[in-house]
């Protein structure tokens, strides 16, 4: 266990080295002017740029630009933008409320797309898994923002069950953008554990189960499902990054105070320097979230844990 | 985005390595055709009698095709442009003359959808042709080389692989910004670049693996012993069977792609106007949405059916091309 | 009902499973595979009973209709019984015949390494067995399974009842499973093709232990198998099937050295043997019949060198050539009496 930890941990570093680096030769390094636009319409004030120039040593070869970047990263020090608020200052209390609906999200797709999964899984071409199969698709297919503004519209306005906007950042409020946060990602979790749990379903050992004299429930409920839910498990780790950009819209139709309603708000106002600065952030949290979905996944399936 | 990941979880081929527990009904003699049977049959065949009957694919095909003409000859499903504007009907609901009512400048808005197709699908179909020759070669040259050639391009993947595509499409825009001046096609391009840039990965991964799998098999092996030469082992013996998989995915992703530009386009990043696309409809209609909810209807309503469309033929294919669901 | 000095068959006593008639059939898009046409065998206390074929023969199929396991749909069975102990199991409701499953009829596979569930340590798998049908505790039924890894002989037992499958060899996985099997001392255990997987000294011991704990309980024990070679030392009835159907039914002894049916005679002809370096090796001609199309008559007849007119027209009935040996051919006393001298 301990060999696939300190390889995981390398390549880790490896990819974050990687990505970091594209993202900084993406934005800064390539030829061309690198305030361009990130000042909103117009061009950024000189003394803003002096001082990024000076700070970022731009005028450096690439090499130490990037190590400046990266020492900087490490220091939390994710840019300012041109009024000279810094990132980190804004991200503090916006962290904790992102965190939250994220957190309801999360909590949609595992219980409701894995329910639904487990209910379409056991009976496939059943009328349940019809209807789920129809349901998933039809979900899969409107973009978030398309199933928010609906949403808000019809559960908040016209029907008023839910809030219309959620700028406390309340659990309360958080409820309806969270199912909309999350909803994409429900519909692939539950597909995602109808196919692994029929494919299970089909393995030998099911065969060998029964032929114990186990009850359909154990064979499905024990054997099967601890195997069906390591992809599914996984998926939902990796899907975190889904979450982090769809946060971005959601927090933007429900007027949220979080992170990504801060960058919805960068982006209408074209503040270059804070959007990347932030999804810069969101990518460095992704990879980890991966680092530690991958360690899981070695807790789950004992045969990785020797590789 | 991750529906590529779920796809590639679902369809990458899984090393089961059990047998099958049902004792192998032999349908088919090894070799011989049987009487009455005609010929043998191809994984290929069996799988377009399949979708010849079912449904789905009937249906998402024929909406294809129909969204693909619009996208191309728009004039044949409206008369107007969306130039003639008319300010007087701003905002005006649907009626007999305009079915989809009209949007803020006045534009008719089934006109607006119309023409919309084109700049959207144009996207997705671009941005899935170059995702899918980016990432064959990729995968084809990782697979089949191996060793240094295989880690470098691997570590690459995953280095691209770890940035989500919306964050990273969000990066790319603003890596490479655009004056206002900047003619349309400029636009749609970053567009197109900015989801090939990301979305090239999965298709690597899954023909990566697809080549890894079939470089193994005896037939292989044998074409390699009788000296021929690499390029055309690749391109009879291993591009066919490694295929499947990477049609299936590319096909789901188009559909992705088209929903993604439609977000950047939401928040102002996609396509700007002058261009016309079902992004750019729903980004301004969502400030009225509470007053006049038909300038959204109509767009996402475009906008879905065209996703659904494509996932659902992604969906069709994949199900006809697994011989373990038959 | 006393139990017989271990190692003898106990033709006398009562029988323990008795399979008749039966008859299962696939029912698939491209049509109905008649897969067991009609087989009858009986399986007394104390006996090895090998039932040999190839594949496509039905031997598996008849194993998985009587544990009751067969993939219904598309598997059906149409016709027949099977008695355990007098007691038709398959007019039974399905919660009553699972209390026969694991318990009384056992059964183990051929690759242990899918038919073992990875996730879970061999020990918990085992301990199953015991807590789910006897309501042990899980302390004692670990305890339990340690016994049984010893029985079998898995090394360091108790070390290793935290690992998981994919840690043993392929002989321990084997062991492993049969260690399951044997966990509630059932009356019959049923192995199919349990060494096919497996290096051939492996083979060897895992069929000596097959033995030794038959001999220990007592038990029935049917093994399935196309190997000729490893049913000799160990069967004392074989089975030959062919098509779905039983060609022939002999004492160990008497297969080998006096077959009565083309079929089996081709099977002994193809084995390799020492005293024969140099020759070419014999194959039986042809291969085996689609089970949707099986041919008239005889199945056997569009490969048999016996075969003559009757043999297209009608399906040869079991035939008895001698005490406890029939043969399903018209011809049964040309290919006997061609074998024996």
């Amino acid at each position: 266990m301990g060999r696939y930890v300190i390889r995981r941990l390398l390549q880790m570093v490896l990819v974050l080295i990687g990505t970091t680096f594209l993202i900084f030769a993406m934005v800064y390094a390539l030829p061309g002017d690198p305030f361009a636009g990130k000042c909103g319409d117009r061009a950024c004030p000189p003394d803003y740029v002096a001082a990024q120039r000076a700070k970022f040593g731009l005028d450096d070869p690439l090499l130490i630009q990037y190590f400046n970047y990266v020492k900087n990263l490490l220091r939390g020090n994710f840019g300012e933008s041109y009024n000279g608020i810094t990132v980190a200052s804004q991200l503090q209390q916006a962290i904790p409320i992102t965190l939250r609906l994220t957190a309801l999200a999360v909590a949609f797709e595992i219980v409701i797309g894995i329910g639904a999964g487990i209910l379409s899984g056991i009976r496939r071409n059943g009328y349940f898994d019809n209807l789920a199969l129809i349901s998933t698709l039809v979900v899969i297919s409107i973009p978030i923002f398309v199933i928010g503004y609906v949403l808000q519209f019809t559960l908040g306005v016209k029907l008023g069950i839910f809030p219309v906007t959620a700028s406390d950042g309340s659990w309360g409020q958080l409820i309806l953008p969270g199912l909309v946060l999350g909803s994409l990602s429900l519909a692939y979790v539950s597909r995602l554990t109808r196919t692994s749990l029929a494919e299970n379903l089909r393995a030998d050992y099911v065969r060998t189960a029964v032929a114990k004299g186990l009850s359909r429930t154990r064979v499905i409920g024990v054997h099967t499902l601890r195997n069906s839910l390591i992809p599914v498990v996984t998926y939902i780790g990796g899907d975190v990054g889904t979450l982090l950009g769809g946060a971005i819209v959601t927090e933007g139709i429900f007027n949220i105070n979080g992170i990504g309603g801060l960058t919805f708000q960068a982006i209408r106002l074209k503040e270059g320097s804070l959007v990347v600065g932030v999804v810069t952030l969101l990518v460095l949290v992704f990879l980890l979230v991966n680092l530690l979905v991958d360690l899981l996944y070695a807790v789950l399936d004992p045969r990785i844990r020797y590789e | 985005m991750s529906d590529i990941d779920a796809s590639a979880a679902a369809t990458a081929p899984t090393a089961r390595g059990g047998s099958q527990h049902h004792e192998a009904i032999s349908t088919a003699l090894p070799g011989r055709p049987q009487e009455g049977h005609g010929e043998p049959r191809s994984l290929g065949k069996d799988a377009w009698l399949d979708l010849r009957t079912n449904p789905i694919f009937l249906i998402s095909a024929t909406l294809i095709v129909v969204l693909l003409t619009m996208a191309m000859f728009p004039g044949l499903f409206t008369s107007q442009t969306p130039e003639s504007a008319d300010l007087t009907k701003s905002r005006v609901g649907p009626s007999s003359q305009a079915w989809f009512g009209y949007d803020l400048q006045g534009n008719d808005i089934y006109t607006l959808t119309v023409y919309g197709a084109r700049a959207s699908i144009m996207v997705g179909v671009l941005a899935t042709t170059i995702t899918l020759l980016l990432g064959s070669l990729a995968g084809i040259v990782a697979g089949y080389a191996g060793g240094w050639v295989d880690s470098v391009i691997s570590r690459l993947t995953d280095v691209f692989y770890a940035i989500p595509l919306l964050l990273g499409a969000i990066l790319v825009v603003f890596a490479f910004p655009t004056p206002p001046e900047t003619p349309s096609i400029v636009i749609i391009l970053r567009v197109v670049a900015a989801l090939a840039i990301l979305g090239w990965t999965p298709v690597a991964r899954i023909m990566r693996s697809s080549v890894i799998g079939v470089k193994q098999a005896d037939y292989v092996q044998a074409a390699r012993a009788l000296g021929a030469s690499p390029v055309r082992i690749v391109l009879r013996h291993i591009l066919p069977n490694a295929v499947a998989p990477v049609i299936v995915v590319s096909t789901i992703a188009l559909g992705g792609y088209i929903a993604v530009e439609a977000t950047l386009s939401f928040l102002g990043l996609g396509l700007t106007p002058p261009v016309v696309s079902w992004g750019v409809a729903i980004s301004e209609a969502s400030t009225f949405v509470r007053v006049s909810p038909h300038m959204l209807l109509f767009p996402s309503l475009f906008l879905s059916i065209t996703v659904l469309a494509f996932i659902m033929l992604g969906d069709a294919v994949r199900d006809a091309l697994d011989p373990k669901l038959r | 009902m006393d139990k017989l000095p271990a190692g003898q068959p106990s033709r006398g006593s009562a029988a323990l499973l008795e399979v008749e008639d039966l008859h299962v059939e696939f029912r698939t898009r491209e049509g109905v595979a008649h897969a067991v046409n009609g087989v009858t065998y009986t399986l007394h206390e104390g006996e090895t009973l090998a039932v040999l074929g190839e594949s496509g023969s039905g031997k598996s199929v008849t194993a998985q209709a009587i544990m009751g396991i067969l993939d219904t749909p598309p598997g059906f069975v149409t016709r027949g019984e099977v008695r355990f102990r007098g007691e038709n199991l398959l007019g039974m409701p399905e919660d009553k015949r699972r209390t026969f499953r694991g318990r009384r009829i056992a059964m183990i596979f051929q690759d242990a390494l899918s038919s073992l569930n990875p996730v879970f340590s061999v020990g918990w798998q085992i301990a199953e067995m015991f807590r789910v049908h006897e309501g042990m505790s899980k302390k004692s039924a670990l305890a339990k399974a340690v016994e049984l890894m010893e029985r079998v002989r898995i090394p360091a037992a108790k070390q290793r009842v935290g690992d998981y499958p994919h840690q043993f060899s392929g002989g321990m996985r084997q062991r492993i499973m049969i260690a399951m099997a044997i966990a509630l001392d059932p009356d019959v255990l049923i192995a199919d093709e349990p060494t096919t997987a497996l290096d051939v000294t492996v083979q060897a011991q895992v069929m000596l232990l097959l033995k030794e704990l038959q001999q220990e309980s007592n038990m029935g024990l049917i093994l399935i198998t196309h190997d000729l070679g490893v049913v000799a030392d160990v069967a004392d009835t074989i089975s030959v099937m062919y098509a779905g159907r039983i060609v022939e039914r002999a004492d160990v002894m008497n297969i080998y050295s006096n077959p009565a049916h083309p079929y089996t005679e081709g099977l002994i002809a193809s084995i390799p043997r020492i005293d024969m370096k140099g020759q070419e090796l014999y194959a039986i001609k042809g291969i085996p019949p689609n089970l949707m199309h099986v041919p008239a008559g005889c199945p056997f007849n569009p490969r048999c060198r016996y075969a003559q007119d009757i043999c297209r027209a009608d399906d040869p009935p079991l035939y008895d050539v001698d005490r406890g040996h029939r043969s399903a051919c018209h011809f049964w006393k040309e290919v006997h009496d061609g074998s024996i001298g």
